[in-house]
C-alpha cells in the first residue's frame, strides 16, 4: 500500500482548510467504504488523506420547516434507525437498508454514498426521486443545487477537490405522497445492484396520481428520471391497473438504455417484477388494494 | 512516511502505538498487536472475517486505516472472553458445533456480539441480518443462527 499523511479535523472549518492547502493531491474519506478500498489498490492515489468522520456536527437528519435536512455523515445505520426516515421516506429508508452488509452500513455514510457517484450506488436513486439538494461548502462559501446538476456524468460530480459535501436537503413528503424504492440484486447482502427503481407519487383527494418522480438506478451510467413513466402515470388513477398499463413501458426504456449490453435480457424482463413490487409498496402505502400484504 | 501516534481503547485497555497511516486496523491488530484472532480473508469489506467492535458497531477492520480508530474503543474476539471463563456466544458455538474450519468464527461472534448488545433477545430474521457480513465457506449457517439464539437464552439467564 502506499504511504500518504492523514489528518481528522474535528470541526468543518478546520476540514475545509485542510482541504484548500491539500487541493493538489487529496482524498476524503468518510467512512471509507470505497476510497480506502480504492487507496488499498491503488486505483487511487493521494498525498493527504483526510478522514471527516470525526466531524460530529454533520451527523443529523431533522425535519425543519417541511424540509428534510440529512448531515452528510449520517451513516446508513443513522438512516435505517431513524424513525421519521423510516415511516415518512420509505424510498430513501429501503435504499439504506439495501446497501451491502451491517457492518458496511456502520460506516459508509450518506453523503459519501452520494459523493462518489458510483454507477451502483443505491441512495442517489432514492434522493433523486425526492428531488433533493446537495450543499456543497469551502473555505470560499458555499453553493447548492439539485442532486441532478450535481452529476455531470458516469462518475464525475461537480465537487471541486477543496470542497465538502456537507448536507443533503428534500421536502419532507406529505400524507398525500407515497415514496418505494426496490433493488433487484443476486442476494440480499453485499451485492451490487442490478437494477434500482424508486418513485415518488402524490394523489389529489380523489386517488388521481398528482405528480411522479420516478428513477432508474444501475442500468443507464448514471440514475436517470424517466419522464415518458412519469407523464403516463399523472392523470390516471392510482390503482393496480394502471401500474400494470405501464409494465411494457419499462421494459422497453431498458432495452432503449441499453440495447447492446449483454445483460438487457434479463434487465428488460427483470425490470417488470422491479415495477411491480416498488409499485405493490406503494398501493400499500396509499392503504390501497393489491399491495403486498 | 511519518509514524503517528494511535491512542485507542482496545479490550478495556488504553493501548498507544506508533503506526504507518496507510496500514489497516486488522494489520495492526494481528501483526502489531499480536491479537491474531481477528482473521484477514478478502481485504475488501466482503466476507467479514476481520469484524471487531468498535463504538459499539460492528465493522470490517480490513478498511479502516488505523489512525481512525483514534479515540474509540475496539473490541476483539479476544476482549469478550478468557480461556477460562468463555463469552456465551463462545460456549454456544462450541454447544452447537457451530464451527467448522473456524476461519469466520471471530467475526461471526463479533457481529453476534453487536447484535445481542444492542437487541438482546433477537428473533430469527434479526440474527439473520446481523450476520448478512459474514460469510461461512463451510456453509453452517444453520448451526451458527441456532448458537447466536441459544446464547441470547442464556444471556436472558
Amino acid at each position: 500500500m502506499k504511504e500518504f499523511s492523514f489528518f481528522s479535523p474535528g470541526t468543518l472549518d478546520e476540514a475545509l482548510s485542510l482541504l484548500s492547502q491539500h487541493k493538489d493531491s487529496v482524498s476524503v474519506i468518510a467512512g471509507g467504504t470505497d476510497i480506502v478500498l480504492e487507496l488499498n489498490e491503488r486505483a487511487h492515489t493521494a498525498q493527504a488523506v483526510v478522514d471527516i468522520s470525526k466531524i460530529k456536527d454533520l451527523r443529523y437528519v431533522k425535519v425543519v420547516d417541511g424540509v428534510v435536512r440529512i448531515g452528510a455523515l449520517s451513516t446508513f445505520t443513522d438512516l435505517e434507525n431513524d424513525p421519521y426516515i423510516r415511516d415518512h421516506v420509505k424510498s430513501l429508508y429501503s435504499a439504506c437498508y439495501y446497501v451491502g452488509s451491517p457492518q458496511i452500513r456502520n460506516l459508509g455514510t450518506i453523503g459519501g454514498n452520494v459523493a462518489n457517484a458510483s454507477v451502483a450506488g443505491d441512495t442517489p436513486t432514492a434522493l433523486i426521486s425526492l428531488d433533493a439538494t446537495v450543499v456543497l461548502r469551502s473555505a470560499a462559501g458555499k453553493r447548492e443545487m439539485k442532486i441532478t446538476d450535481f452529476y455531470s456524468g458516469a462518475g464525475k460530480t461537480q465537487l471541486e477537490k477543496d470542497e465538502l459535501l456537507t448536507e443533503i436537503y428534500f421536502d419532507a413528503p406529505t400524507e398525500n405522497m407515497a415514496t418505494a424504492y426496490t433493488k433487484l440484486g443476486k442476494r440480499k447482502a453485499l451485492v451490487i445492484v442490478v437494477i434500482g427503481l424508486a418513485v415518488l407519487l402524490e394523489r389529489d383527494c380523489n386517488n388521481i396520481c398528482s405528480k411522479a418522480q420516478v428513477v432508474i438506478g444501475a442500468v443507464a451510467r448514471y440514475p436517470k428520471r424517466l419522464p415518458s413513466i412519469e407523464h403516463y402515470l399523472v392523470g390516471k388513477p392510482i390503482t393496480k391497473e394502471t401500474f400494470e398499463g405501464c409494465r411494457d413501458m419499462f421494459s422497453q426504456i431498458v432495452y432503449d438504455m441499453i440495447p447492446t449490453r449483454a445483460s438487457v435480457g434479463y434487465k428488460k424482463e427483470s425490470v417488470k417484477g422491479v415495477a411491480n413490487k416498488t409499485f405493490n409498496s406503494i398501493l400499500k402505502d396509499f392503504s390501497l388494494s393489491g399491495g403486498e400484504e | 512516511m511519518d509514524l503517528m501516534k494511535l491512542s485507542f481503547m482496545l479490550n478495556g485497555e488504553a493501548t498507544e502505538i506508533m503506526v504507518d497511516p496507510s496500514d489497516m486496523l486488522v494489520d495492526i491488530l494481528r501483526e502489531r498487536l499480536l491479537l491474531t484472532g481477528t482473521k484477514k480473508g478478502c481485504g475488501k469489506g466482503e466476507c467479514g472475517a476481520c469484524t471487531v467492535i468498535m463504538d459499539g458497531a460492528a465493522v470490517n477492520s480490513c478498511m479502516i486505516p488505523a489512525m481512525k480508530a483514534m479515540g474509540t474503543t475496539v473490541q476483539t474476539i479476544e476482549g469478550i472472553g478468557s480461556p477460562n471463563q468463555l463469552h456465551p456466544l463462545q460456549e454456544s458455538f462450541m454447544d452447537e458445533g457451530a464451527i467448522q474450519c473456524g476461519f469466520c468464527t471471530p467475526g461471526m461472534i463479533m457481529s453476534a456480539k453487536a447484535l445481542l448488545d444492542s437487541t438482546p433477545h433477537p428473533d430469527g430474521a434479526q440474527i439473520k441480518e446481523a450476520i448478512a457480513g459474514n460469510i461461512c465457506r463451510c456453509t453452517g449457517y444453520v448451526k451458527i443462527e441456532k448458537a447466536i439464539l441459544s446464547a441470547s437464552e442464556k444471556l436472558k439467564g
